[in-house]
C-alpha cells in the first residue's frame, strides 16, 4: 500500500518536473479533492458556509397532557391584528469615584412586533332547558352573551424587533402580554363581542330553521 | 428676467425639503373574520424544551438550554359545513350527519413559557431573548405536528355527538342520530 504510495509520488513527481509544474499546485490540488470529498460527505461545511452558525434545533420530546376538558364553545368571530410595544430601563453605572452617576446612565430598550387572533363567541354550555322554551313549531332560546374565548398569541407570531442588552425573560413574556391584552382591548373596542353575537344567532337560527322549527325567536 | 427661475428652484426645494416626513399612521385591526367553530374538547398540555448550541466548530464551548411551556388545544367541529341535506327529520326522530372534527386552535401563551435552566461555557453568551423566541417557535411547530396523535379529535368527535344528541333532545326529538362525514383525502 505504501509502497504504491510513493511509486505513485515519485511518478508525479517526475511528470510534475517534466511539465514544469510547481510542487506547492500538486499539495493544493490534493488538499482541495481532499476538502471537497469531505464537504460532499458532509464531513466538512461548505465554503460559503464555512463561518456561518449552524442552527440551534430543539430535541424531539413529547406532548403531555395535563387536563381534558369537554366543552361546548360556539367561537363565531375572530380578529387578526398586529401590534407594536416597546419598553425601556435605564441602568445607572456604580464606578468607584464618581460622585454623579447621573451622567453614567445606560438606557436599553426592548421593542416587540405581536400578530395574534383573538376569537369571540359563546359558551353553550349555558344554555340548559331554563333558557330554551319549545311549542309546537316554536321555539326560543336566551342565549348566554358573547364573550373572549380565547387570545392566541403564540411564539410564532411575536417578533422581537430591537433587543438591547439587560432584558431578563420575565420582563419579556411581561412585554408580551402586554401586546395580547392591547390586541384585546382593540378588538373590544372594534365591536367584536355584538358581532360575535349577531353571528350567534344566525348559526342557531339557520340550524334551528334546518331542525324543522318555523317560527324562531332567539334573545 | 432670472427671478421666475430663481424663484422656482427656491419653491422646489422648500416642497422637496418638506414633504420627506410621512405623517404615521393609526393602526387599525387587520381583520375580522366570521367563524363557525363548535370546540368540544380542550386540552391542557405540556412540553419540555431542551436544546444544545454545541454544532458550530469555530465557537469555542457550549450552550445548553433547558424551557417549558403549557399551552392549550382546542378541536371540534366547522359548522359550515353543515348543509340543508345533512340533516334528515322524520316526525320525532332526527339525522345528522356533521363534518369530521379538526384542530382549532393553538394557545401557547407567554406567562406559561419558563426559563428553567442554562448552562452557558466562559467563551459563549447567554441564549438571548430572540433566540428563546426562535426555540419556542419550533416547540409550537412540534405541539401543531403532535396534535393529531393526541386523541383529541377522536375525544371532540365524541363530545359533539353527546352535546348535538342533548341539544336535539332538549329541542323535543327523542331519537337523535348523529354521524360523521369522512374526512377528505389529502392529495
Amino acid at each position: 500500500m505504501y509502497r504504491s504510495i510513493l511509486l505513485y509520488l515519485k511518478k508525479r513527481n517526475k511528470l510534475a518536473k517534466k511539465l514544469h509544474i510547481p510542487r506547492f499546485f500538486w499539495y493544493a490540488a490534493g488538499i482541495a479533492i481532499i476538502y471537497l470529498v469531505l464537504v460532499r460527505l458532509d464531513i466538512l461545511p461548505s465554503l460559503k458556509n464555512l463561518f456561518r452558525s449552524k442552527p440551534v434545533v430543539i430535541d424531539t420530546t413529547p406532548v403531555l397532557i395535563k387536563e381534558m376538558k369537554s366543552i361546548a364553545q360556539l367561537m363565531t368571530m375572530s380578529s387578526y391584528d398586529e401590534v407594536v410595544v416597546d419598553s425601556s430601563k435605564s441602568f445607572s453605572a456604580d464606578i468607584p469615584g464618581f460622585t454623579n452617576t447621573n451622567s453614567l446612565v445606560d438606557k436599553s430598550q426592548l421593542v416587540i412586533i405581536a400578530h395574534g387572533q383573538i376569537v369571540a363567541g359563546l359558551d353553550l354550555q349555558q344554555l340548559d332547558e331554563s333558557k330554551i322554551f319549545i311549542a309546537g313549531d316554536s321555539v326560543s332560546l336566551i342565549l348566554p352573551p358573547a364573550k373572549i374565548l380565547d387570545a392566541i398569541v403564540n411564539p410564532s407570531q411575536y417578533e422581537i424587533f430591537i433587543e438591547e442588552k439587560g432584558w431578563e425573560p420575565a420582563e419579556v413574556n411581561a412585554l408580551k402580554v402586554r401586546a395580547r391584552d392591547k390586541m384585546v382591548e382593540r378588538s373590544l373596542k372594534q365591536g367584536l363581542l355584538q358581532k360575535a353575537d349577531s353571528k350567534a344567532k344566525m348559526i342557531l337560527e339557520n340550524f334551528l330553521r334546518s331542525a324543522g322549527f318555523k317560527r324562531i325567536s332567539i334573545l | 428676467m432670472n427671478k421666475f427661475p430663481a424663484a422656482f428652484l427656491i419653491l422646489f426645494i422648500f416642497l422637496s425639503c418638506g414633504q420627506k416626513s410621512v405623517p404615521e399612521q393609526k393602526q387599525e385591526i387587520l381583520a375580522l373574520k366570521e367563524m363557525s367553530d363548535l370546540a368540544t374538547a380542550e386540552y391542557n398540555i405540556t412540553k419540555v424544551v431542551k436544546a444544545s448550541d454545541d454544532k458550530t466548530w469555530f465557537k469555542v464551548g457550549d450552550r445548553k438550554i433547558l424551557l417549558s411551556c403549557s399551552g392549550t388545544i382546542k378541536a371540534g367541529i366547522d359548522l359550515s359545513l353543515l348543509k340543508e341535506t345533512d340533516i334528515l327529520i322524520e316526525k320525532k326522530n332526527i339525522s345528522l350527519t356533521i363534518p369530521p372534527a379538526k384542530v382549532i386552535s393553538l394557545n401557547i401563551p407567554p406567562e406559561q413559557i419558563q426559563l428553567e435552566y442554562q448552562q452557558v461555557g466562559f467563551w459563549r453568551d447567554k441564549f438571548s431573548n430572540a433566540e428563546q423566541n426562535e426555540l419556542m417557535i419550533q416547540a409550537e411547530k412540534q405541539i401543531r405536528q403532535a396534535a393529531d396523535s393526541i386523541g383529541i379529535i377522536q375525544n371532540a368527535e365524541k363530545n359533539a355527538k353527546i352535546f348535538i344528541t342533548g341539544f336535539l333532545k332538549r329541542l323535543g326529538y327523542q331519537n337523535v342520530q348523529i354521524n360523521f362525514t369522512l374526512p377528505e383525502k389529502k392529495k
